[in-house]
């Protein structure tokens, strides 16, 4: 299996971890953007899991 | 306190963005892309977090106006001192004998004081003000030769009301000064001689007015000192005259008024 596929887990955990303990001294708005900045990251990161896997990634090890 | 928190919050959280980042290697273009997408995304969201602390950090540091009143109900105040500097006199030291009296009585003052960094702004009233003051100064030797030299002044003033205001704006090496009173219901006498080998000042003046004003403006330019200042009454009598030479120092100024008076004066210190 390609390491990208260790990488993106750890990435999404850390991330998750992150996305639940924002700062609690933002304004409502300045949290509604972090939280969508923290969903979009996670959603690059789906992408480019589904492309991995398309690509047969999962077979290779580079 | 509260933004000394938000600043270390900010950075901690920022730091720990930044531990997300991990750098990977694709052969494929799109993949290739795609993540540096990713990266970029994280580095934005850092940056954010950066610019809160950041911000927060240049608003502490930011010196807040500073305002304060106080006020005093019948203030008086006297002084006097005389020193004859009698070990200098002996040893034909150059320091002179010198003296002062002061009495002054004010039945209210009110002070009002406002500062930040670039303005400062202190405002004073005085009601029912009264004040004799005198000082003189003999000076027997210079340099161990006999160069006798004398000061002496003397002021009474009374005033219904008295307001003065200074300000100064601008910091470091070039800043402006202002310096502005009124005086409501005034009389005033000033006399001052001063007499010497290198300077000669005559002063005399003597004011009544209803209402009298006074204002300075300083300009303070890199160790030059521009100072220009006008007087205005009204409903007054009252004359005076000065001249003034010393080292480095060129004063000259006259006012004259019956029923309204202006002055004027300029000094140059080079």
């Amino acid at each position: 299996m390609h390491r990208g596929y260790f990488v993106y887990d750890q990435m999404a955990n850390q991330l998750d971890r992150l996305a639940q303990s924002i700062p609690s001294f933002l304004s409502d708005n300045e949290r509604w953007y972090v939280s969508k900045s923290f969903a979009k990251i996670q959603g690059l990161i789906v992408l480019q899991r589904q492309e991995m896997d398309a690509l047969g990634y999962r077979d290779k090890l580079f | 306190m509260l933004l000394d928190i938000e600043t270390n919050s900010s950075r901690q959280f920022a730091s720990q963005i930044h531990q997300v980042r991990t750098y990977l290697y694709f052969l494929h273009p799109s993949l290739a892309q795609r993540h540096q997408e990713i990266l970029a995304a994280i580095e934005r969201l850092r940056q954010y977090f950066l610019t809160i602390a950041n911000e927060a950090e240049a608003l502490e540091g930011r010196s807040l106006p500073k305002v304060s009143v106080s006020s005093n109900v019948f203030k008086t105040g006297t002084s006097a001192s005389f020193d004859p500097h009698m070990s200098s006199l002996l040893r034909k030291g150059g320091r002179p004998i010198e003296g002062e009296a002061s009495a002054s009585i004010h039945y209210m003052q009110v002070e009002n004081k406002y500062s930040n960094e670039f303005l400062s702004h202190s405002l004073e009233a005085n009601v029912g003000n009264a004040k004799v003051e005198g000082e003189f100064e003999l000076g027997i030797w210079n340099d161990k030769k006999f160069d006798p030299s004398l000061d002496l002044r003397g002021q009474i003033s009374l005033s219904l009301l008295s307001l003065t205001s200074h300000a100064k704006l601008g910091k470091g090496k070039v800043y402006a000064t202002s310096k502005a009173s009124v005086n409501v219901g005034s009389a005033k006498a000033v006399g001052q001689v001063c007499l010497s080998a290198k300077e000669q000042t005559l002063k005399l003046s003597g004011h009544v007015a209803a209402l009298e004003g006074e204002a300075e403006l300083g300009f303070h330019l890199f160790g030059a000192t521009i100072t220009l200042s006008g007087s205005a009454s009204l409903m007054s009598a009252g004359a005076d005259v000065s001249y003034s030479h010393k080292n480095r120092e060129w004063e000259f100024g006259s006012k004259l008024g019956f029923i309204a008076g202006l002055g004027w004066k300029i000094n140059i210190k080079y």
